[in-house]
């Protein structure tokens, strides 16, 4: 699988995580792919339901498991792409249902449990063989993701009876969060996703994963 | 502040000898460890200018719970009279006395002490140990917030009995029995539920019981969420659970059963303590039932409750 097809499937999430800000929920978007195809689609509605757990990835998780009564013979060789890294409580249910890798695009500083709070897609109690821990690979479409909620919250802002300056006000489209990537994945991990040439985003040196590196002009 | 009505073991977090609260640092240890410091005796009215010369010595890192001076009788022929011992350093950073006398710049007699090198857990402890070298006693933030703390014993332990008893026969018999009640800030119980995790690898019962009060509440404009809700569950639950808990700004959770995947431990299994892992956003009390066994359904250790 090139890197061109995860891009794609990512951009299939940020659809996801459109609609939740179309409906007014904390723009958060996945899809579930097996076998190259998309098997569900989630996106957060703890709003709507007024319920906390509601998160898109629990929404899509629900939808499989009632399209396929054999969902656990599937899921490990399922691949989830969630604009935003997983919450602890989806990250831990990730891991008992088996999942082969998760793709984010941005960190989850207050709630992440795939490398930002807690490690719980790769933590081994006693260091014991365990089939269940899974690979991690943010940044794919990490800017697009913030920039979904950071729009959020700025239609927050506006509405609340006081609005914050004026600053506060205009959708900031030039600074973005740098990933800290050895939070999340180690390097071997990151090379046989990403490639040897992406390296200088591992180690902080570049802004972002892109599909295309631009090709360096070879001085004269 | 009021006295405790309960009796804490403040080791152990545990209250009247049936409830322990999970804390992640305890209230500190109780054996006393020592360390070699230089202590310099010095003349009382050298002490402003000894004390502007200690702050630029950066070699030295003083633990800050130790008073700088003491005062000390010496008696003499002449007389009794004063001095002041001052508490240099380490040993350890600077190992003799000429290295310690080219950086002083002070007359004074330099000898070898040793003294406390942890924080006394309790003031009694820090009487006994000031005896050694004064202590400055600022309190103990764990035994503060373990006074401040009001259970009700019975209600809780009525309300363990009540899921015990589902526990060890289910409703269910083809599913876990593992049971999960929410009760309001008043005490009601607004639902119990069991695991259904047969065709919903994920329907535990404090996800049910979560997104039952969900329903239950819809049309509520006063409820948010889970919020000054009361939990108490036969099992420990997993990372999932707890945080869904977190999520939900749950008040406390009560817990019957240990299990190593649970999410709650600080100490055993992953550690995670996920009830004070998000600090910023909310955390909630955690306790494990310690008093006469309350029993439970049989679950797999390994299982995730
Ligand atoms: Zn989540
Ligand atoms: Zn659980």
């Amino acid at each position: 699988m090139g890197l061109e097809t995860h891009f794609n499937f990512m951009k299939k999430a940020l659809d996801a995580a459109q609609i939740a800000l179309d409906e007014l929920e904390v723009p958060i978007g996945c899809i579930f792919v097996y076998k190259n195809k998309i098997i569900a689609q989630g996106s957060n509605k703890t709003n709507a339901t007024s319920c906390g757990i509601n998160h898109a990835e629990m929404e899509a998780i629900d939808e499989i498991i009632a399209k396929y009564p054999n969902y656990k013979e599937i899921l490990p060789f399922a691949d989830l792409y969630v604009t935003v890294e997983p919450c602890i409580m989806c990250a831990s249910a990730l891991r008992q249902l088996g999942i082969r890798r998760v793709f984010f695009g941005c960190a989850n500083d207050r709630f992440g449990g795939n490398g930002s709070v807690l490690t719980i897609h790769s933590d081994k109690l006693n260091n014991k063989l365990d089939s269940s821990i899974y690979p991690v690979y943010p940044g794919i479409y990490a800017k697009e993701a913030v920039t979904l909620l950071r729009k959020f919250y700025l239609n927050q802002n506006e509405k609340s009876p006081n609005p914050q300056t004026k600053k506060l006000r205009q959708l900031d489209m030039e600074n973005f969060p740098r990933l800290q990537f050895e939070k999340y994945l180690t390097k071997e991990q990151f090379v046989d996703m990403y490639g040897e040439s992406q390296l200088d985003v591992y180690v902080g040196e570049s802004d972002e994963i892109v599909l295309q590196r631009p090709t360096k002009i070879p001085k004269i | 502040m009021k006295e405790s009505p309960h009796k804490i073991d403040f080791k152990d977090g545990i209250f009247d000898n049936c409830l322990q609260k999970l804390i992640k640092d305890g209230i500190g240890q109780e054996n006393m460890n020592m360390q070699e410091v230089w202590v310099m005796e010095i003349n009382p009215k050298d002490s402003s200018k000894v004390n502007g010369m200690l702050r630029e010595l950066k070699n030295f890192h003083l633990l800050p719970f130790l008073k700088k001076f003491q005062k000390r009788t010496v008696e003499s022929e002449t007389g009794n009279s004063t001095v002041l011992d001052v508490l240099i350093g380490e040993t350890s950073k600077l190992q003799s006395e000429e290295e310690v006398n080219a950086l002083l710049k002070v007359d004074g007699k330099l000898r070898r002490v040793n003294v406390p090198s942890n924080y006394p857990p309790t003031k009694e402890l820090c009487t006994e140990w000031s005896k050694i070298w004064p202590i400055v006693w600022k309190g103990n933030p764990i035994v503060q917030e373990l006074n401040s703390i009001r259970l009700d014993i019975q209600e809780i332990s009525e309300n363990l009995r009540k899921i015990s008893e589902l526990s060890v026969s289910p409703p269910l018999k083809d599913e876990l029995p593992i049971f999960t009640m929410v009760a309001d800030r008043k005490g009601k119980v607004l639902t119990i539920k069991q695991d259904e995790r047969k065709n919903h690898q994920l329907h535990h019962s404090t996800m049910l019981a979560i997104r039952d009060v969900a329903k239950l509440q819809q049309n509520d404009p006063k409820s948010y969420l889970l919020l000054d809700c009361v939990i108490y569950t036969t099992h420990e639950p997993c990372p999932m659970c707890c945080m869904a808990l977190l999520h939900s700004r749950i008040e406390r959770l009560v817990f019957l059963k240990d299990m190593t995947t649970g999410g709650l431990k600080f100490h055993e299994g992953y550690g995670y303590g996920i009830q004070t892992a998000c600090t910023l956003n909310w955390k909630f009390d955690a306790y494990r039932w310690c008093g006469d066994e309350i029993p439970v359904g049989i679950v797999d250790d390994l299982a995730y409750a």
